[in-house]
Formats: structure tokens, C-alpha cells, sequence
């Protein structure tokens, strides 16, 4: 009986967290979260995205704290978002009447407003700029925006298909008085558009970009379409005034909201339908990527022929399988001891292999 | 997070009578107590704070405007006909009109079919006043035996018929004034002695 | 800019505090109605509004959110994984029980109000005044046969269950005997087929008609079930292959001696192998010689 059982599980773990808590500390120049959030600003915006909590120090708090492990990251939101008391719902905002930063359409050379290309790494030449290793100086920020009189308005470019009445129509979906949400209630399935986008917003980035590029292959959806309209911006976020009832500005958030045209006979994949399926995409903070890969989902997951089996077009199949606190989770979980679970069934093979030898032999 | 967090009085009510309720719903014919006052009504606010908020309904029947006034204002939560209400709470006729009535869920949710919360005159699990019943079921060890005073004489038949297809079901809380209550989940099957 | 932590932090909740065990009130209550429904359909899937925890998905969040809205002042708190309590997973769990509530806890299974377990039911046999929680990582057992949750739910509305038998009488077919090593699938109550979690075949037989309650959390796939006492819970078996449990033929476990016990397997470095007690709180107490009540 020489044998003495491991221990020192909890004396491990302290270890583990003293060996994380000084990562963040661990060379003679840290990084200042303050830094995270204006120089890794689009993983900032990935970070609240996923984590589904706009706030901009709290991601950048997180990114340090994750190492650059923007799914941890967004894992440290979701926690901390747990723990915040709902206050109350916004007003619907409308997209069309977002302070455009940038905003684009692929489907007319010129639109109202016109086509503002912003900032944006889409023309730029992908050299690695090596004059980045010089730690300059950074330069303050330059003069404030100065308001513009007149402001161009930029109307939906979508508005003049729907006008014209070249959409297709919503498909049958469950009504809903109230939008779902999924944070406090279990999906159901078919699930309405709601409880959809809302999973899709708050979708992993790299798992709607496969599902949408495997559809614009040809797996099935809606497949290559259209841009009809792309635009990032300030969204005024507005609430119900608790006492007069009327609607009052309480602040702005960045998005990039999405429109993606399908079927119809201008896309490069013809579909039988003369109308348009429409796609919406709608992300916190600046990632185009998702925001297009939404809009294909969205379309794909209400327009696909009904005979359709592949993945993208199969609600359960993607919305179970875009989050991604979720799915690192499951997929991590493998790392948890499962000696007891892997006994049972070693005995099992071991058996069976027995039976087979003795079936062989004789 | 450097010091624990308190229990706050009300948090600590409510989590005792759910384990009060989860005893009685695991064992059903148990008997168990809430703690609540003395004043009228003080067992039933008890048993509404622990379980109702905003996110689900409730009726209450007969309609008493009073009661219905303390709960919304205790809870939050809203009122809905007896038909769709996910917790009915019930006094005298009211019991048979809600075991007759309310909710028994749906084939895919079976959870969706209604607590009905009948207010009753005593309950003892020994002998003592009021109707005999002897409950088989799970969590029932062979047979055991529920005294209940002030049950309507259609309740157990309508409790009976509405839980005939199980798992769609209604599933009944029985309490008296004094905060004793026992459970009768849908499965439990009753037979009234003699 | 104004934050949400701002508007939070005048709300009256302070950023810093954190509720008693954690969950807030509203949760706990979602959760605590789910239960009693489970209560109330025993095997049937009750879905829930799983909240997001510090523990990753998958880690366990079902059964700490159970145990959680459980717990009060006057509970023991006992956590197992694989039936240790070191087990630097379980150790995770009850820091967090502990941190957010102050709870007690223990390693002794008798002294236990309420035993959080990840894939094993204690040796010792548990009473009335106790609760058996079990972290569950797939709850729906229609998953080897269905993917699609609603499809699989559609199947447990109707009772119909046709294509999970033929699942079972094809591994008969192909192996001579009953498949499957740990989460068994099982039949509560006459109704409903269960998931009864990943536990070896040795501890189904003590889901049956047991003197505790049994409560099942799946976090990630966000829904709770359960067995009251004296339910009748039976492992899909056909009567001329019947069911049967593991068994260590000629082994002992070589720190407590017992025969009688789920063992672990331990290989050491010189290729020989020896066997050690899963619950290594029976274990602990088979040393010491103290009075064991088995199931």
C-alpha cells in the first residue's frame, strides 16, 4: 500500500492565478489599459461585442487582463455583465439617422449623401510598416470635429429598392410584441428575428465569417450577394423618460449596421426569385467583417430554400454554435479531469478487444 | 471581492421557503413550514415573494383586490386570466374553479402548466381534522397519509382529471394560515380514505 | 463619457459587491421555479435562463447555479469532481460557493446538506435531509441518436423513443452485449428518458427509488431536471441483455483495501498498475475504519 493520492489541487490553483495576476506586470514597460483602448481599438470593439457590454474601459481592462485573449476577454464581460442590474430598455433606434463616419454602397455608383470611404484599411497596401518599432512620440489628437452646418443626410440606400417594391417579403415568423432576449431566456427554436440577431451580434467573429464565406461558396444559404449599404457611425441610444415619458438622448454608441442584398438578378449568384432577399447586420463598435457575415446569416437563416440542409441555413445549427463564451467553453472543458468517465469506458474496450481476441483464436 | 456578502432579510425569507417548497414538492404529503407573520395573509405574501416577479403571472380566485394589491406591489409581477396565469392562487370555490381552469402546459412543455396555490383551513401529515387522503407517487415511500381541512369536495376529483395526462398536468400547493404547506405534484395520485 | 459602471454604481449596487452567492434575485427565482417544475416532471428537461458565471461554460455553471440558489446559512456545502474533493476543478467551485456566500463546507459526505458532484455519486449513501447536484455536460440523452434539440424534444413530448432503443439493440448486435460506459441512459419514472450525466454504470443503480433528491444543471445548454426520492429510475436494458454495472475482478483499492468501491486506475512509471478509490472520502474514512453507510 505505497501508493499516496495526489493532492495540493487548491495550492495549484493559487499558484496558477499568482502566475497569471503578474502577467500583466511582467515586463519593465506594461502596457496602460488606457493604451489597449486607443491603439487596439478594434479589439476593444470585438471584446464588447462578444462580451455584449458597451464599455469601451472595461474591454481594455480585460484585454490586459486576458493577455490578448480577446474570447477570455469577452468571457470577463459576460461575467461581469451578469452582475449589473437591468435599468431599463432603449427606444428603436433608427440606422438611417446614425452620424456617419463612414458609409458605402456596392450596389450604385453614387447614392445620396455619397459614398464616404472613411477609415478604412480596404485600399491600403499591406506593408508591414517597420518604422513602427520606433517607439515615437504619439501625437496629440488634432483639432476637435467642427461641426458642419448643413450636414448631408444619408438616406438608406435600401429604401429606394423597398420603395420600388423589389423586396421580397418578410417570411413567416413568430410575432413577437417584445424583442427576445436571449440573456434571460433560454432559446427556443424556431426562434424569432429578434433572439437571431441577437445572438448573431454578440456572435463569435471568426465562426460567422466561416458559416458566411461557406455560403458564398455555395454551401447553401443565400450565397453571394450584394452589398446594398454599409455604414459606421454614432448611434443615438434613447430612453423613455422615467417620469414624462418622453424620448431623451442618454448617450451614443458605435456601430457598423449592414445591409446585404441576395437573390434577384444583379448578385453574381442567380437565384430563381426576382425579388431581393434582405440581410441585416448590425455590431457594436468598428468590425465590418461581421457585420457583412451577420447579414449573409440573417438572410440566410430566413431565405434559404426550404429543402436546404446545409449548416448556414439551419437556425439551431447557427445560432448554437456562434457564441463563442460557449463553445471555448465546451471545447475547453476537455482539459477537466475525466479519469472516471475515461475508466468506465477503457474497461469497455478493454473487454471488447478481449472478445475479439477470443473470437479470433477460437 | 474582499468581504463575504450578507444574506438580507429578504433573501433570506425567500430562500427558506423554497427549500420549504422544494421538500414538499420532493416529497409530496409532506408537511413543512413557512416562516411568515401572524397577520392574515402573511403565509401567502411569503410563498409569492419567494417565487413571482415581473417575468411571470399570476391569478388570483375568487378576484380579491386586496391580496391582488399586495402581491403586485410585493412583486412586480403582473396579473393574467386564470387560463394563462403560471401561478393561481386559490380560496374555497376558487379551488375547484382554478383545478378546473388553469394552465396544464403543453406536450413539448409540460413545465408551462400552472402552480395552483389553494389556500386551505389546516393541514397535519398525522391524524386530525378534515378529509383523509392517501398519496402514492415519486417521491412517496409506498403510500403516506395527508389530513386537509377546507378542500372543496370537487378539488381532488378535478386535481385527479386534469393530471390524467401526465406529463400535462397542473401541480398543486396546498397552504394553511398558520404557513404549513405540502405539495401535490401532477404525478401524485390521491385517494380520499374511506 | 458616462459608463454603465457610473449609472450602475448611483443605482445603488455597488460595482464591488456582489449579491449573496452571487446570482441576483431575479435569477435565483427564474432558477428556483425551473426547479420545482423539475421536481414536479421528474427526467423532464426544464429550460432556463442560465446566467453567464466567472466559470467558463461547460465548467460547471449548471450545477453552481443550482447549488447557489439553494444554499442558505444553515447548509454544508460538500463539491466533488470524479469523487475527489481535491480536484483542483472541485476546489474552484467551492472557492466560489465560499467567497460569495461564506457558506460552510467539508469533505466529509454524511455532514454534507448539499453535494455539488461532477460525474459520480458518492459511495456513502445519502439521506432525506440531503440534495445530490450534478454538473451535467450534454442533458439531452436523445443527442446520440438526434442532434436538433427541437426534434429531440418533439421525440420526448410524444414518448416516442423508437430510434434510441434501436441505438441500443444495435450495439447489442454488434458487440453481444449492452453499449455505453458512463451516462447510461435511464428511464424516470416510467415516462421520460433521461441523461442521468456521465457516471459510470456502477452509480445508476442508486438513482433509484434513493431517499434524497437528485437535481441536474446544464449551463450551457441551459436546462435544469430532476429525480425526487422513490422514483423509479431504470437503465434501457432488453430482458435477455440486461443492464450491468463495472466490475475490478481480484482488485483492491491500495490505500483503503476495499473491493467494493469504483476504482481509478493508476499507472506508474515502472508499467505496473494499481487501483485507488474514485471517492476519495469513502476512502479516507474505509482508512480510518469510521461506520459507512452504503447505498
Amino acid at each position: 500500500m505505497g501508493y499516496t493520492a495526489v493532492r495540493g489541487g487548491l495550492d495549484a490553483i493559487q499558484n496558477a492565478e499568482a502566475l497569471v495576476a503578474a502577467m500583466p506586470h511582467c515586463s519593465d514597460n506594461p502596457i496602460d489599459v488606457r493604451q489597449v483602448e486607443a491603439h487596439l481599438a478594434i479589439a476593444v470593439d470585438r471584446v464588447m461585442s462578444e462580451g455584449g457590454l458597451i464599455d469601451p474601459g472595461l474591454a481594455a481592462i480585460a484585454i490586459k487582463q486576458a493577455e490578448g485573449d480577446l474570447i477570455e476577454a469577452a468571457f470577463l464581460i459576460r461575467a461581469y455583465r451578469s452582475t449589473l442590474p437591468r435599468l431599463g430598455y432603449s427606444l428603436p433606434t433608427d440606422g438611417s439617422r446614425m452620424v456617419v463616419l463612414r458609409r458605402i454602397s456596392s450596389i450604385f455608383r453614387d447614392i445620396p449623401g455619397g459614398q464616404v470611404l472613411g477609415l478604412t484599411r480596404d485600399y491600403t497596401q499591406r506593408l508591414l510598416d517597420f518604422d513602427l518599432l520606433r517607439s515615437a512620440a504619439g501625437h496629440p489628437p488634432g483639432q476637435p470635429p467642427r461641426e458642419v452646418a448643413d450636414p448631408p443626410a444619408f438616406p438608406g440606400v435600401i429604401g429606394f429598392l423597398r420603395n420600388e417594391g423589389l423586396l421580397a417579403p418578410a417570411p413567416p415568423e413568430p410575432s413577437e410584441d417584445e424583442p427576445f432576449d436571449v440573456t434571460r431566456m433560454p432559446l427556443r427554436f424556431p426562434a424569432p428575428r429578434s433572439a437571431a440577431l441577437q445572438v448573431l451580434a454578440r456572435g463569435e467573429a471568426g465562426a460567422m465569417l466561416m458559416l458566411a464565406y461557406s455560403s458564398m461558396r455555395g454551401y447553401g444559404g443565400v450565397g453571394h450577394g450584394a452589398l446594398g449599404e454599409l455604414r459606421y457611425g454614432e448611434l443615438s441610444i434613447r430612453i423613455s423618460h422615467p417620469i414624462t415619458g418622453r424620448p431623451v438622448a442618454i448617450g451614443h454608441v458605435r456601430a457598423t449596421e449592414v445591409h446585404y442584398l441576395s437573390g434577384g438578378h444583379g448578385s453574381l449568384q442567380e437565384g430563381e426569385a426576382e425579388e431581393y432577399y434582405l440581410g441585416y447586420g448590425l455590431v457594436a463598435g468598428r468590425d465590418e467583417r461581421k457585420a457583412i457575415s451577420m447579414a449573409i446569416l440573417d438572410a440566410s437563416l430566413r431565405y434559404a430554400r426550404p429543402d436546404d440542409t446545409q449548416p448556414v441555413a439551419q437556425q439551431e445549427f447557427v445560432l448554437t454554435h456562434v457564441d463563442s463564451i460557449e463553445s471555448s467553453g465546451f471545447v475547453e472543458h476537455l482539459k477537466l479531469p475525466h479519469y472516471v468517465t475515461f475508466q468506465a469506458g477503457l474497461q469497455r474496450s478493454r473487454k471488447f478487444k478481449e472478445m475479439m481476441g477470443a473470437a479470433a483464436n477460437g | 471581492m474582499s468581504t463575504t456578502p450578507l444574506i438580507t432579510p429578504r433573501a433570506s425569507r425567500e430562500q427558506r421557503a423554497f427549500r420549504a417548497l422544494l421538500d414538499a414538492m420532493s416529497r409530496p404529503g409532506s408537511v413543512h413550514r413557512l416562516e411568515s407573520g401572524s397577520q392574515p395573509g402573511a403565509a401567502i405574501l411569503a410563498l409569492f415573494e419567494a417565487l413571482v416577479d415581473h417575468e411571470v403571472s399570476f391569478a388570483v380566485v375568487p378576484p380579491a383586490a386586496e391580496t391582488t394589491e399586495a402581491i403586485l406591489r410585493l412583486t412586480g409581477s403582473r396579473l393574467a386570466p386564470v387560463s394563462e396565469a403560471a401561478y393561481v392562487l386559490a380560496t374555497g370555490p376558487g379551488i375547484e374553479v382554478a383545478l378546473a381552469n388553469a394552465c396544464t402546459g403543453d406536450p413539448e412543455y409540460p413545465d408551462r402548466g400552472a402552480t395552483v396555490i389553494a389556500v386551505v383551513e389546516s393541514l397535519a401529515a398525522e391524524p386530525g381534522p378534515g378529509l383523509e387522503l392517501v398519496l402514492q407517487g415519486p417521491g412517496i415511500n409506498g403510500c403516506c397519509s395527508l389530513r386537509v381541512a377546507g378542500l372543496p369536495p370537487r378539488a381532488v376529483p378535478l386535481f385527479l382529471e386534469r393530471n390524467a395526462e401526465v406529463p400535462l398536468g397542473v401541480d398543486l400547493v396546498l397552504l394553511a394560515p398558520d404557513g404549513r404547506l405540502t405539495c401535490l405534484p401532477r404525478y401524485t395520485r390521491i385517494q380520499e380514505a374511506n | 463619457m458616462v459608463s454603465v459602471a457610473t449609472l450602475s454604481a448611483t443605482h445603488g449596487e455597488a460595482i464591488s459587491g456582489y449579491s449573496y452567492g452571487f446570482l441576483d434575485a431575479i435569477s435565483r427565482r427564474e432558477i428556483r421555479r425551473a426547479l420545482l417544475k423539475a421536481v414536479a416532471i421528474p427526467g423532464y428537461q426544464v429550460p432556463f435562463g442560465s446566467r453567464e458565471l466567472p466559470i467558463a461554460r461547460g465548467w460547471g455553471t449548471g450545477g453552481l447555479q443550482i447549488t447557489l440558489s439553494l444554499i442558505g446559512p444553515g447548509d454544508i456545502l460538500k463539491v466533488i469532481d470524479q469523487g475527489d474533493d481535491a480536484s483542483v476543478n472541485a476546489q474552484n467551485l467551492r472557492r466560489l460557493a465560499e467567497k460569495t456566500s461564506g457558506i460552510e463546507t467539508t469533505t466529509e459526505t454524511a455532514r454534507a446538506t448539499i453535494i455539488q458532484t461532477r460525474h459520480r455519486v458518492p459511495e456513502e449513501r445519502l439521506r432525506s435531509d440531503q440534495v445530490l447536484v450534478l454538473q451535467c455536460p450534454i442533458p439531452e440523452p436523445l443527442r446520440r441518436v438526434e442532434p436538433s434539440t427541437s426534434v429531440a424534444r418533439r421525440m420526448h413530448a410524444e414518448g416516442d423513443y423508437s430510434r434510441m432503443w434501436l441505438a441500443i439493440y444495435e450495439d447489442i448486435v454488434r458487440r453481444g452485449e449492452l453499449g455505453g460506459a458512463a451516462g447510461y441512459p435511464v428511464l424516470v419514472n416510467g415516462r421520460y428518458i433521461m441523461a442521468p450525466t456521465p457516471i459510470p454504470r456502477w452509480d445508476i443503480p442508486r438513482l433509484d427509488m434513493a431517499e434524497c433528491l437528485f437535481l441536474i444543471g446544464a449551463g450551457r445548454e441551459k436546462r435544469v431536471y430532476a429525480v425526487p426520492p422513490y422514483t423509479s429510475v431504470v437503465p434501457l436494458e432488453f430482458e435477455d441483455y440486461r443492464f450491468e454495472v463495472e466490475s475490478f475482478p481480484g482488485q483492491r483499492c491500495a490505500r483503503c483495501g476495499s473491493g467494493d468501491s469504483f476504482l481509478d486506475e493508476v499507472n506508474l512509471a515502472d508499467g505496473s498498475r494499481l487501483f485507488t478509490c474514485s471517492d476519495t472520502a469513502f476512502c479516507d474514512a474505509m482508512q480510518q475504519n469510521e461506520e459507512v453507510v452504503r447505498w
